[in-house]
């Protein structure tokens, strides 16, 4: 197989970066990536993009240890190159701040972030109804500018891009010899996985120049990112909603709650009000799957799942699908030279 | 009661409104004038960039770091209050780099969260090997200086566009007090062979990725003559200019492309930054604060003159402390004149 022909479907943070490690791992390998939505309407638009990792219930913590560490240090090396500002990557400090003392202290990931230590009583005083707080500094991806550099990139390498709403991976079989499954939300229609399902999260995003740092309250559901031209404040985690709405009642209560942990926020200029549908499953799945129809088989790897934790593991989980596009091609290598024999 | 101020940068401004604070309601008859050449945004404090940081030596001036706390304090309990926008004050984290480890600064506990740094944040800079981070404030000149004004307006404190060439000119006229507050000309009224301009020139760009201050040290070429990098809440202040004993205020090309390359080395992004806008300042430099009463006799009048200047690159960080001050030997000169019967507020 001279050069494989990879169909990545999805244009989202998880499409564009698995596409992107395809290109490096598979240089042979010609890339094309189709998707009905490309930034700015996918759903990584709407995500502030922080590298804070969500715990997925099912995957090992050493998987989404390595995930995390790889897309930090991937990240990482970017916020300190001359391309920072094109690619939308820039570190924040901030606060985790709980109302009561959490049981686990020290997450996971506390030694992949800079500087992670517990606040002290000076700093917990900007937060009178918390109790406890950790003080740190990560990694945010801004998008557009984040995927606009990756798709940047995969033009670079030769990728085609087509906008084109996939019904069925089965009608991809006679142009492509692989197919990557990025879908995130759009995989419970694809591929019938019932169980992914949307946790909905409602944003604003604002202008406030003044505010430099993350706060987040330890629950989740209440949390202020900056970003290069916009904070975005947050949130909603409402499970099993479609509803790509915004709902007014919403925003007048995620503003009240930012404006609770940082009152500066009351002289918030420009409020604009996005929705996403985190695609969320108990475990990421990051998995090869063959489709077989009348002799047919078409080798597809799936890279979906990701929820609340998309950036914070992207590249991680991108260097894994990719890593199963290899193993696709040697099977597909080995098959046709048996098939010579 | 007639106190007329002189110089309208941090210094003049604040001690205006701390004085009117504290006495307005305890003299009925006091009376402020504000006279001075340059207002907003033209004084050597709306250059600055506005970040709270003492020097990394106290020099020997304890007096000077219990009034960088008190500054420290009274704008982080303004840090909630609906003006804390209008008045340009916010939070901001960042780095202190060293090329060697330096013993912690006397401010170490006035600023929040304040550590060593990781070897995994040292990565970021190379060519530093140690170094600090910790959480400061920032109170912007350019939004500071006209809330303080507006203040004082509303309070009926009187404006005077005017260079003032002497004390007597203005105590000679009815002045019952004179608050010299006037930064670098400060000779001009009194020569002070100790008062010597630290020229400094910055570059604002648009860089609205960096949430960071980033400053750098070089032990041996002393204060702010290494690259800094601070961000503000409408453009991101770049510098590393200090020239002592040069008094001029043009900006120099030579000093553009130091500050461009050496702030680009540190954070290669910047090389995308828009540049916006550049100034070049005089910081009023002294071996310590001048801030004492003078009585000089002109003729039959006592003349009463409080100095408070010489605030060289910390003016914005100790200028309040500095302001209390100012005022409490107010309130003595007011006592001796039997216009109190005691000075009001605590004794320091």
């Amino acid at each position: 197989m001279a050069s494989p022909k990879v169909a990545v479907v999805g244009a989202g943070v998880i499409g564009l970066s698995t596409a992107l490690c395809i290109t490096e791992t598979c240089p042979s390998c010609s890339v094309t990536v189709l998707s009905d939505q490309f930034s700015p309407n996918t759903t990584s638009d709407v995500a502030a993009g922080m590298l804070i990792p969500h715990t997925y219930p099912d995957t090992p913590i050493h998987r989404q240890k390595q995930w995390f560490k790889e897309t930090f240090t991937y990240l990482f090396a970017i916020s300190n190159s001359a391309e920072a500002s094109e690619a939308g990557i820039h570190l924040v400090s901030g606060w985790q701040v709980f109302k009561s003392t959490p049981k686990e202290q020290l997450p996971f990931w506390s030694d992949i972030v800079l500087g992670f230590r517990p606040m002290s009583e000076a700093e917990l005083q900007k937060f009178p109804q918390h109790r406890f707080g950790q003080a740190f500094t990560t990694l945010k991806c801004d998008c557009p500018p984040y995927l606009l550099w990756l798709e940047k990139r995969l033009k670079a390498a030769g990728t085609q891009m087509y906008t084109r709403k996939v019904a069925d991976l089965w009608e991809l079989h006679s142009e492509y010899d692989i197919v990557v499954n990025c879908t995130g939300m759009g995989a419970h229609q694809l591929v019938g996985d019932k169980q992914l399902s949307p946790i909905r999260g409602q944003v604003l995003k604002v202008h406030v120049p003044w505010v430099k740092h993350f706060i987040r309250d330890g629950d989740g559901l209440t949390y202020i990112y900056p970003g290069i031209h916009s904070v975005t404040l947050g949130g909603t985690r409402e499970e099993g909603s479609w509803s790509l709405s915004p709902d007014a009642g919403t925003t007048r209560d995620i503003f009240d709650r930012c404006c609770s942990l940082e009152p500066s926020l009351q002289g918030a200029q420009d409020i604009e009000v996005k929705v996403g549908l985190r695609p969320s499953r108990q475990c990421v799945r990051v998995q090869r799957e063959v489709l077989s129809h009348g002799g047919v088989k078409l080798p597809v790897v799936h890279n979906y799942g990701h929820g609340a934790g998309g950036f914070s593991v992207h590249r991680g989980t991108a260097n894994e699908a990719a890593h199963l596009v290899g193993e696709c091609i040697s099977d597909l290598q080995g098959s046709s030279s048996r098939a010579k024999l | 009661m007639r106190v007329a101020i002189i110089g309208a940068g941090v210094t003049g401004l604040s001690s205006a409104l701390c004085i009117h604070e504290q006495f307005h309601g305890l003299v009925p008859s006091l009376e402020l004038e504000i006279y001075a050449e340059r207002f907003t945004p033209h004084t050597t404090s709306d250059g600055a960039a506005g970040l709270w940081q003492p020097y990394l030596s106290d020099r020997g001036n304890l007096q000077e770091t219990l009034w960088n706390k008190e500054t420290f304090d009274y704008l982080l309990g303004h840090l909630h209050s609906p003006a804390a926008e209008e008045m340009g004050l916010f939070l901001v984290s960042g780095y202190n780099l060293f090329t060697e480890p330096v013993p912690d600064p006397s401010w170490k506990n006035i600023v929040l969260g304040f550590r060593n740094l990781t070897p995994k944040e040292l990565e970021l800079f190379p060519g530093y090997s140690y170094g600090w981070f910790n959480t400061a404030l920032m109170l912007e000149g350019r939004n500071y200086l006209p809330w303080l004004t507006n203040r004082l307006m509303q309070r009926g404190v009187k404006f005077f566009h005017k260079k003032v060439e002497s004390f007597q000119e203005v105590s000679g006229d009815g002045v019952d007090v004179v608050l010299n507050c006037s930064g670098m000309r400060s000779g001009d009224l009194q020569p002070d062979p100790e008062l010597q301009p630290d020229r400094g020139q910055i570059i604002k760009v648009l860089a609205p990725w960096v949430k960071h201050f980033i400053i750098t040290h070089n032990l041996k070429s002393g204060t702010y003559s290494s690259p800094y990098i601070i961000p503000g809440s409408e453009f991101t202040v770049l510098g590393g200019i200090n020239q002592h004993g040069n008094w001029s205020e043009e900006n120099s090309a030579k000093d553009h492309k130091s500050i461009w390359e050496s702030c680009c080395q540190l954070l290669p992004a910047l090389q995308k930054a828009k540049i916006v806008g550049e100034w070049s300042g005089l910081r009023p430099a002294r071996p310590s604060v001048r801030l004492e009463r003078e009585s000089t006799r002109l003729g039959n009048l006592r003349a009463e003159v409080i100095h408070n200047y010489g605030h060289g690159g910390f003016g914005i960080t100790i200028h309040w402390g500095c302001a209390m001050a100012a005022a409490r030997l107010l309130g003595t000169i007011l006592q001796e004149k039997q216009q109190l019967a005691t000075p009001p507020g605590p004794r320091l």
